[in-house]
Parts: C-alpha cells; sequence; structure tokens
C-alpha cells in the first residue's frame, strides 16, 4: 500500500520533470493577436460567466451552439467537417464597441457595395427584422456547416436572428474585407460570447436580384498556433499555389509549399487527397488533362487561414468556379478545401 | 530586486496593460509565459496543446484585463484563465494523446533516485487517465505546492470541490501505482 507521504513523495517528483519554457513564437503569435483584438471596456464587462459554476457554463454554451447560426454564429467544434476542419475552442472576439466591418473603399472586388456593407454591418448591429427582411429573400437558405443546421426561409432566419439576442454578451465582427466573385460575397469574422467561448469562421454569402438566396457559415479556427509570419506575401503565396497544378509536377515545389501531411479536400470533385504522395498523384492527374486554375479575387486572411476566389479548367479532373481556403502552418499549406460557387 | 519591488513592477505593468499599452502587456506576457507553460504542460501532457493553452490564455488576458479589479491579483487570475484553457484544450481532444514513455527498465539514464522508471510510467498513464480538472488540482497541489484554500480561491471554485478532486485523483494515481506490478513491454508496440 502506497501512505499518502510516499504518493506525494512521487507526485512531486513526477511533476518536477516537464517543459519549462515557452516558446518566443507563441508569445509573438499571441502578441501578435493582441495587435488586433480590442480590449474589453471594464465597465461593461459581463460578470454573469464568471460566476457560473461549471455545469451553468457549459449549458449556457449548450445554448449558443443550439443558437448557432443567426446574425449569425458557428460554435466551433474540433473534427467536424468544415472549414477549419478541426478546432474550436475559444478565442476570444473583439469588443461590441468597436464593430470592424470594413468601410467600402476596403472592399476587394465587390460589385454590390450598399448591399454587401449591410450584410456586413449587421453582424455588429441589434436584431431588426425589417433589416433581416430586407437583405434576405424570403426562400432563403442559411447553412452552418460546423453546427450542422440549416435555417430554411426568412421566418427561421429571423427567428434565430431573434434568439441571438438572448445571448448574453454574443458579438461577431467582421475581420477581412469582402471578396467576391459572380454572385458570391465571402469574408471571415470572428464570433464569441462573455464566456471566452468562441470562434472564428468564414461566411459565404449567394447573392440573388439584390438578396441573400443562400449563406452558408464555415468554420475558420486555426488548428495549431497562429503566426501570421509567412516567408512570402499572400498573394505571392497564392499565386504559386494556384500555379502547381497547371505545371507540371515538380515534387520540391509541392513539398516547399504543403506540409508532408497536408490535406486537401475538395468539394467541387468530391475527392480528398492525404498526404503529398496522394497530392501529387492528384496534380499529375491534372497536369495530364491540361487543367488551369485562375484565381479571381484578392485573398483575405484570418489568422492562419487564407482564402480566395478561383475559376477552375474546364477539365474531368475539376471544373467551374469555387472558393479556396487554405490553413497554414509554418508558412506551409496544412489544410486545403475547394468549396464550390459555382 | 526583491519580490516586494517585483511586485510593485507587476502592479504597474499591470495597470498600464489595462490602459491599453501592449509594450507593457508584452512585458508581462514574457515575465510569466515559462511559468504559464510549465503549468500548461503539467497538466496537459503534450507541448503543442500546451502552447496553444498558453497562446488563447495571453490573448483571452489582454481582452479581459480591463476587467481585472485588483491587478496585484494578475498572477492568479493569469492561471485561472490558464486552468480555464488547459480544460478547452483537453475537450478539444478528448482522445489524450497516448505517447507515454517507455524506457527499458535499464534504461539510458540510469536508475532514478527519486522516482523509478516503472514508478514514473504508471503515474504518467494514471495521470492521463484523470479528468483536466483533477488533474489541475494535482498539478496546483504537487507543483505549485498550494494549499487547497489557495487553490480554490486561485481557481474561483469551493475548497470542498478542491479537496473532493485531489482525493479522488490520489485515490486514481495511487491505484495507478498498485495495479500494475507487471514489467511494462518495451518492444516497439504503442502502450495501451
Amino acid at each position: 500500500m502506497t501512505d499518502q507521504r510516499e504518493l506525494d513523495r512521487m507526485l512531486g517528483a513526477f511533476f518536477d520533470e516537464g517543459a519549462d519554457e515557452l516558446a518566443d513564437r507563441v508569445i509573438d503569435a499571441a502578441l501578435d493577436e493582441i495587435d488586433h483584438t480590442q480590449q474589453r471596456r471594464a465597465s461593461r464587462l459581463p460578470r454573469r460567466f464568471s460566476t457560473m459554476n461549471t455545469y451553468s457554463r457549459l449549458g449556457a454554451a449548450a445554448v449558443i451552439a443550439a443558437l448557432a447560426v443567426a446574425g449569425t454564429l458557428v460554435v466551433v467544434q474540433r473534427g467536424q467537417p468544415g472549414v477549419g476542419g478541426s478546432g474550436p475552442t475559444p478565442v476570444p472576439s473583439a469588443s461590441p464597441s468597436q464593430p470592424a466591418s470594413p468601410s467600402p473603399s476596403s472592399f476587394v472586388g465587390v460589385t454590390d457595395e450598399a448591399l454587401v456593407a449591410d450584410l456586413l454591418a449587421m453582424w455588429s448591429t441589434p436584431y431588426d427584422a425589417a433589416r433581416v427582411a430586407a437583405l434576405y429573400a424570403p426562400t432563403a437558405v442559411m447553412y452552418d456547416k460546423v453546427a450542422n443546421e440549416t435555417m430554411r426561409g426568412l421566418e427561421a432566419i429571423q427567428a434565430k436572428s431573434k434568439a441571438m439576442e438572448a445571448v448574453e454578451g454574443f458579438e461577431a465582427v467582421v475581420t477581412s474585407a469582402p471578396i467576391q466573385q459572380d454572385r458570391f460575397v465571402a469574408h471571415f469574422l470572428k464570433f464569441g460570447n462573455t464566456a471566452a467561448r468562441s470562434g472564428r469562421g468564414l461566411v459565404v454569402y449567394e447573392l440573388k436580384d439584390g438578396k441573400v438566396q443562400n449563406e452558408w457559415v464555415y468554420d475558420a479556427t486555426s488548428s495549431t498556433p497562429v503566426s501570421s509570419s509567412t516567408a512570402k506575401s499572400d498573394e505571392a503565396l497564392v499565386a504559386d499555389l494556384a500555379a502547381l497544378a497547371g505545371n507540371p509536377y515538380d515534387a520540391a515545389r509541392v513539398a516547399a509549399l504543403y506540409a508532408p501531411n497536408v490535406v486537401v479536400r475538395d468539394l467541387v470533385s468530391g475527392k480528398t487527397q492525404a498526404g503529398l504522395a496522394e497530392f501529387g498523384a492528384w496534380i499529375r492527374e491534372a497536369n495530364a488533362q491540361n487543367f488551369k486554375q485562375v484565381v479571381t479575387s484578392a485573398p483575405i486572411r484570418q489568422d492562419n487561414f487564407i482564402a480566395h476566389f478561383a475559376k477552375f479548367g474546364d477539365t474531368s479532373v475539376l471544373s467551374g468556379r469555387g472558393l479556396v481556403v487554405y490553413e497554414l502552418k509554418d508558412g506551409k499549406v496544412l489544410n486545403q478545401w475547394v468549396y464550390p460557387a459555382p | 530586486m526583491g519580490a516586494a519591488e517585483d511586485q510593485r513592477v507587476d502592479r504597474d505593468l499591470v495597470e498600464q496593460a489595462q490602459r491599453g499599452d501592449r509594450e507593457a502587456f508584452a512585458i508581462l506576457a514574457r515575465t510569466h509565459g515559462d511559468r504559464l507553460m510549465a503549468i500548461a504542460h503539467r497538466i496537459l501532457r503534450d507541448v503543442g496543446r500546451a502552447e496553444d493553452a498558453v497562446q488563447q490564455t495571453l490573448v483571452i488576458a489582454w481582452r479581459e484585463l480591463p476587467g481585472l479589479r485588483d491587478p496585484d491579483r494578475f498572477d492568479a487570475w493569469l492561471q485561472r484563465l490558464l486552468v480555464n484553457a488547459s480544460y478547452a484544450e483537453a475537450r478539444r481532444s478528448r482522445a489524450w494523446n497516448a505517447n507515454v514513455r517507455l524506457l527499458p527498465a535499464d534504461g539510458p539514464g540510469g536508475p532514478d533516485e527519486s522516482l523509478s522508471l516503472d514508478n514514473r510510467d504508471r503515474l504518467e498513464r494514471g495521470f492521463r487517465r484523470l479528468p483536466p480538472d483533477q488533474r489541475a488540482i494535482l498539478v496546483f497541489t504537487h507543483y505549485l505546492g498550494l494549499a487547497p484554500t489557495e487553490i480554490a480561491e486561485r481557481l474561483g471554485i469551493p475548497v470542498g470541490t478542491v479537496r473532493s478532486r485531489l482525493h479522488y485523483a490520489h485515490r486514481a494515481m495511487r491505484a495507478a501505482i498498485e495495479a500494475d506490478e507487471r514489467p511494462v513491454a518495451v518492444a516497439g508496440g504503442r502502450p495501451r
């Protein structure tokens, strides 16, 4: 029988071993993120969560999860399908008093500027049924691809938007300029509540007749420590990535741009390649069919995620139009998604 | 510099950071970063997850800092944020990393006078089976050397809860040590 004194001694020795230094890159990444994070005003700091017990807090989180979408929110769950593919967890969003909707002048190639400006502003303003009705078509559908919820019709969207009002401290902040390809508009955002339970997402709207016909919310929470440092500018990196499949396969070039354990999920063709070997085989196949990809929007970034619209060559491998999203780790692509945007 | 002087400097930095001074916060982050990493790594047993938890903690700390009423409580407050971030990190991946270190009985480091390798492996396995809240209590007790009342105050939970978690954690760790007296398999495969 191990007595308490002996157990205490053993546990003390056990905990003596372990990491004792924090890597500079972690602090640098945190400070980089802080540069884009507004402090919460003390006078407005909600206290309710800090005094709630664990079960209440989890219950509140569950309510938030249930309310996901609508104005709209995603409660991210690592491992579920979505732009992030994995990763949830609480990272704070900016202060509600500091809506970060880009001004129209910062729009990137957006032709429906007034409509898009209203859509972006809606994330940071109180629910207004008439406003939602003015922006969403009666038959609009909102897909939360992370929480796997779908709101069909204006009333469902309004109901969820209204319900969000009841979630104390919920806030959402648009974090990138919107980009556009044809009827599709996309932007990044951060969202969350006061319990430090929050996440990051990518929102895509399909517009028709001056209103939103479809809306998708994908997870865009980094599965690796966030770092903004990449060897190349986003534009140069995206250009290099887009050129890969249109040029003869070059293992060294691919290895320089993609992590060895990269996963490429192509929702246009329904194919997934895991690892450089599989991805290389896909590139060779694309090469053989003279595949081309044209980047049609500026890249936008949030943390380790970069997104841009693209048009693809008319081949049996891939064709049409899509939204390409990359998650980077150490300057290389760790995950890649291609979503249809026909 | 003495402890009192350290605390005064910390207080000044905290107050500056509360007013939005990022440079002051950067100094605080670098000052407290190693300690946070040490705690997170001992709770999570994984460097990557520990780094994620610390990064989350620092960002949350920055955002919520204006709400900290007593700047002298910054260190304790930061540790509470870290524990919550570690819980979240643990929930994010329910399958705890199974890379338990297995070394031959006559391992490269020679005999460990304070803890046998067999016992270390048993403790490691037992610890990884604990829920995160019990892990945190063990780390605060045996690594930081805090009493239950101090832990309760630091984590914002009742002292009875601390004692209860400590009791169950000790019982599980004792069972882990005593349950498996057989030699640990070494050849190749993954630990169970």
